[in-house]
């Protein structure tokens, strides 16, 4: 176990740096630098002098190799905390990101606990009840929910709000609460407006997960073990639900990895159309003006947060299956 | 108490699926004697393991017992017909594993990856008897030594994988011997396990049943372990029993053209040199073309045309044993023995 | 069954010298023919794609599927021609037009004679909103093959016949209204067809190019080149991808031109789409290089090149051909989310996505609902290629039973 951890924390280790050379590599791919950018927004108010154009390039090390400009971003994001500035918000990075980090974040993984909570039920279902109508009809919604782009059902649902309820329904609070300091209502709030997103973000992915626990679970419903328990004389639910669902559980689990990324994704283009506090409309804006520390910075951590949840999946994973632990 | 367990007669199961009704047991009649280990033989397809899973009543989808009965015999007396009961019912559940209990041919894929031994033998106890988990883990580890698992009670919390095949197969029968059965059902237990193994496996098996007075149905394709263990052999064919016997009269004096066709078929030490070994023509006929007529009369070398390809022979019964072929029958030996068409 | 079989049937269990038995007469007979038919001397052979065609047709889904899928990339191929009017010809009286009826009938009584009815506009006494009213006084007549506007046919040749449209050219008819310029919408969703349909083939075929190459590679060879292959799949799949597509599609100069900014979409979609195929590729690869009859290939001393292409290749071909029509939709919806958030393909190029930003904020879509539609021929297309995709899939295993 201990060693089975070690490992992938080594591999997680490796990928992070992966991700920070792809975050840097985003970072400097538009065309000259963001000095250009921020020397064209500065022009606009006054002059800029030659000397203050050398003096940002020497502060920004932009007159430094590409690997030295990386050990200063890297260096400075793992020492201190610094992940740049922000030339359009004119504030450091760091000051701008965590809040809607957070919630990107909870809204990922609510929507995670969500699609899970849901399609696992559901997967059951119609796994145990095979070739059933109810079987048929989460098929088809299935295959229909994999088709709709999320941010079209965010429209949708959007319009049957304003057009049937005459409400919005964007945002993560109602406005008495937006910028109201936490409480229990404020919370509550919250959770009163986290479940459309929710169910835009993870409708698809929720679709998926019924599949794969269809098909597991259809597997595992025809391995001898499950005669064998059969012919122990246990009950047929009591039987269902020690063994094969127990088993198909395990390659459930193990979807977090490529789920979590594209919930993250989803939250990203939702929050655009939702409006809602998370990343997904600062990184937009952020990559539209080519604000390049600020969405570094963004997709470096989104990169990094999924990988550790991955992790995570990784260990839950290894103390569900013996198999995994023991060898 | 009487010496008979259980009696099948006339069992049917079929499958019916889109493309037809596959007859896996069809027409099926055995007597397993209490205390006795019969061994049911027969080619792949000849509805071995399907008779098993029938007593049981642990039929795959869409298999269902069409007719017949099984009536089996409680030690205090009472009799019941297995087949009328309902596969989810709770008469059938308490019979399996606590009357009734199977060891299955994979003991890898028969037994859960992610649950100890332990658990999944002491569970049966659970189910059947008001045990508390210490009484159960300590009757599991007891079984567990009397089956000849070293250091029985750090294997109680091993997982299968971490078993050897031939540990795991013990495993299994301590599981099926959990709540004391008066039968054991064995599919195939020795398949998967290499020669040795397999002789131990079946020694460990005998051993048991000398002491613990159980009876056992073996079901093998392998006529070597039939001479070993076997009081009773039934031979099936096409789902239908062709001759039950005791095994030395099985072996001595086989009565049913199958039955000595599949005695020729094996090899021998007192064979003589350049005398080959023979072969039983053709195949198991295709599931969904059963010829009518003898099920046998396809392939069978000693058969009568006119009367084995047009009528169905009876099971008969002689002195001892049971047969299912014309030249037993007393109205037709004579016309058979009188028509010399053999055709082959 | 009871057909006469001719008397030299082989026999497939041959029986030994010693044996005691006379040989078989042709016999007309039951249990012979029983016997015979049962040794498989009759057998119907049927090609590997025959069998698939067998248990693709028997999965009505997908079928359908098949239809409706050759149907859109039809109406991709043909867009200029199917396409009411000029996808970007703009009328300052119809912004935001609703869908027009086609009436079959003369209001009169007088026969057949298809035609639209022209707005009229009312304006609402309390918000000063003009809204359309549809005036049965204003008939346009509409036929089929009609001169319209007139369009480079594939940059072959200039032509100006639509399949439907008004009979007087340039006179309003808007079958599923029209936008913020008031363009209209149908000849809109029937261009971006064209665009959509094929960024997931390309798409889709670099990825395949891309999947099978690195995929082959690590499954044939296996050891270190696997384990990098592996590596970096498992890297790319861990990035969610929308952030990464977002930041390498912000890269892309706003100066270039729409047509290289389509392909370098295409390259970046396939940046993530190959690894699927990849994988799969993979999977098939190392389940088959093992198999006897490429051992026995290779013990016939053939080159690994030929190996791979001739015995590999064609054994995991059918199941490739369902990945990659698995893998379209992705491609699709892909370019879509890109195109909706304003840094995928850009106007003047119309594509589903570039289509749905007109609907970005609920207003709109409250003003114009039809604007939506574009979503649903995405939904549709998607839907149809993974039904496709599931019924190629099954039926290049064969053996599943479902």
């Amino acid at each position: 176990m201990i060693h089975f951890i070690a490992k992938r924390l080594v591999a997680m280790v490796v990928m992070m740096f992966l991700i920070s050379v792809a975050a840097f590599v985003i970072i400097q791919l538009p065309p000259g630098d963001f000095l250009t950018t921020l020397v064209a927004s500065m022009q606009q108010g006054s002059d800029v002098s030659q000397e203050q154009i050398a003096f940002l390039t020497r502060r920004f090390g932009l007159d430094q190799p590409l690997y030295i400009q990386y050990w200063r971003w890297i260096s400075g994001i793992l020492l201190e905390g610094d992940f740049g500035y922000s030339f359009q918000w004119k504030r450091p990075v760091a000051e701008l990101i965590w809040d809607q980090l957070g919630f990107t974040m909870l809204l990922s993984l609510a929507t995670l606990l969500f699609a899970w909570a849901i399609s696992f039920p559901i997967g059951v279902y119609s796994a145990v009840k095979q070739y059933s109508i109810g079987d048929y009809i989460v098929t088809f919604i299935g295959f229909i929910g994999l088709a709709i782009p999320n941010f079209l059902l965010a429209l949708v649902l959007m319009y049957i709000g304003f057009r049937y309820f005459g409400q919005s329904v964007g945002g993560l609070f109602s406005p008495e609460y937006r910028t109201a300091p936490w409480s229990w209502a404020k919370v509550w709030d919250l959770i009163s407006h986290l479940w459309i997103p929710m169910i835009v973000i993870g409708a698809a992915r929720t679709a998926e997960l019924i599949r794969i626990m269809r098909a597991n679970l259809l597997d595992e419903l025809n391995k001898p073990y499950v005669t064998t328990a059969r012919a122990k004389g246990l009950s047929e639910v009591r039987l269902i639900l020690k063994y094969p669902i127990r088993i198909a559980l395990n390659p459930f689990v193990s979807t977090v990895g490529w789920v979590l990324p594209s919930l993250v994704s989803g939250a990203v283009i939702v929050s655009v159309v939702l409006n809602l506090p998370t990343v997904g409309p600062l990184l937009l804006t952020s990559l539209q003006s080519q604000d390049m520390y600020l969405a570094g910075g963004f997709i470096l951590l989104l990169s990094v947060l999924t990988l550790v949840g991955t992790i995570v999946s990784d260990i839950l994973l290894a103390i569900l299956d013996p198999r995994i632990r023991l060898e | 108490m009487s010496d008979i367990l259980l009696e099948i007669r006339n069992l049917s199961t079929y499958f019916e699926t889109r493309s037809g009704v596959v007859k896996a047991v069809d027409g099926l009649d055995l007597t397993l004697r209490r205390n006795h280990t019969m061994c049911v033989v027969g080619e792949s397809g000849s509805g071995k393991s399907m008779t098993a899973s029938s007593i049981l009543q642990i039929l795959k989808r869409p298999g269902r017992i069409v007719s017949g009965e099984m009536i089996y015999h409680f030690r205090d007396g009472r009799t019941v017909d297995i087949a009328r009961l309902d596969p989810n019912s709770k008469q059938m559940r308490a019979i399996r594993g606590k009357y009734i209990s199977m060891i299955f041919q994979e003991p890898m894929t028969s037994m859960s990856p992610v649950h100890t031994i332990g658990s999944q033998i002491s569970e049966m106890m659970l189910v059947h008897e008001d045990v508390s988990k210490a009484e159960a883990k300590a009757r599991t580890i007891e079984l567990l030594t009397r089956v000849r698992i070293p250091d029985a009670a750090a294997r109680f919390s091993s997982y299968p994988f971490q078993l050897s095949g031939g540990m795991r197969q013990r495993a299994m029968i301590a599981m099926a011997l959990a709540c004391r059965p008066d039968l054991v059902i064995a599919d195939e237990p020795t398949t998967a396990l290499d020669v040795t193994t397999q002789a131990n496996v079946l020694n460990l098996m005998r051993e048991i049943q000398r002491e613990s007075g159980i009876s056992i149905m073996l079901i093998t394709h392998d006529l070597g372990v039939v001479a070993e263990v076997a009081d009773d052999v039934t031979v099936m064919y096409l789902g239908r029993t062709m001759e039950q016997a005791n095994v030395f009269d099985l072996f001595n004096a086989p009565k049913h053209p199958y039955t000595r066709a599949l005695l020729g078929s094996v090899p021998r030490l007192d064979l003589q040199r350049g005398e080959r070994l023979t072969q039983i023509r053709g195949m198991v006929p295709n599931p969904f073309a059963r010829p009518t007529g003898c099920p046998f009369v396809t392939r069978c070398p000693e058969r009568r045309f006119g009367l084995c390809d047009r009528q169905e022979p009876d099971l008969y019964r002689l002195d001892g044993s049971t047969s299912r072929c014309f030249q037993h029958d007393p109205v037709h030996a004579a016309a058979w023995a009188q028509n010399d068409e053999v055709l082959a | 069954m009871t057909t006469e079989l001719p008397s030299a049937v082989p026999e497939t269990h041959p029986r030994t010298k010693g044996d005691t038995l006379p040989t078989v007469a042709a016999r007309n007979s039951v249990a012979d023919d029983i016997a015979e038919s049962d040794a498989g001397t009759v057998v119907d052979v049927a090609s590997q794609w025959q069998l698939m065609r067998w248990k693709f047709s028997r999965h009505k889904a997908a079928v359908v599927s098949l239809w409706i899928v050759a149907f859109i990339y039809f109406v991709g191929a043909f867009a200029e021609i199917i396409a009411p009017q000029d996808p970007n010809r703009t009328s300052g009286r119809h912004q935001y037009a609703p869908p027009m009826a086609i009436h079959f009938f003369a209001e009169d009584g007088s026969g057949f004679a298809p035609h639209v009815h022209d707005y009229s506009f009312e304006t609402d006494p309390r918000t000063y909103r003009k809204t359309f009213v549809e005036d049965p006084e204003k008939v346009i007549p509409i036929a089929l093959f009609v001169q319209g506007d007139t369009y480079h046919f594939w940059g072959l040749f200039e032509w100006n016949i639509h399949l439907i449209g008004p009979v007087e050219p340039r006179q309003p008819f808007y079958l599923l209204g029209t936008d913020r310029l008031g363009r209209d919408n149908i000849s809109r969703i029937v261009h971006g067809t064209r665009v959509s349909m094929s960024i997931g083939l390309v798409g889709v075929a670099v990825s395949l190019v891309i999947g099978l190459i690195l995929g082959g590679l690590s499954g044939y060879y296996g050891g270190r080149v696997d384990h990098a292959i592996q590596r970096t799949i498992e890297f790319l799949r861990s990035m969610p991808t929308i952030p990464l597509w977002m930041g390498l599609a912000a890269a892309i100069p706003l100066t270039w031109d729409p047509l290289a900014v389509y392909f370098m979409i295409t390259v970046l979609l396939s940046l993530i789409g190959w690894t699927s195929l990849a994988r799969e590729t993979r999977g098939k690869v190392m389940s088959l290089k093992n198999e006897d009859f490429v051992t026995a290939a290779r013990l016939d001393g053939v080159s690994e090149f030929r190996i791979i292409t001739r015995q590999l290749l064609p054994a995991f071909m059918s199941h490739i051909i369902a990945v990659t029509t698995l893998a379209i939709p992705e491609m699709i919806l892909a370019e879509t989310a890109l195109s909706f958030l304003g840094i995928g393909l850009r106007a003047p190029v119309v594509s589903w996505g570039v289509l749905l930003q007109e609907a970005q904020n609920v207003n709109t879509v409250a003003t114009a609902p039809w604007l939506i539609l574009p979503g649903v021929a995405v939904v549709i297309a998607v839907l149809a290629l993974n039904f496709l995709g599931d019924g190629l899939r099954d039926a290049a295993d064969p053996y599943s039973h479902n």
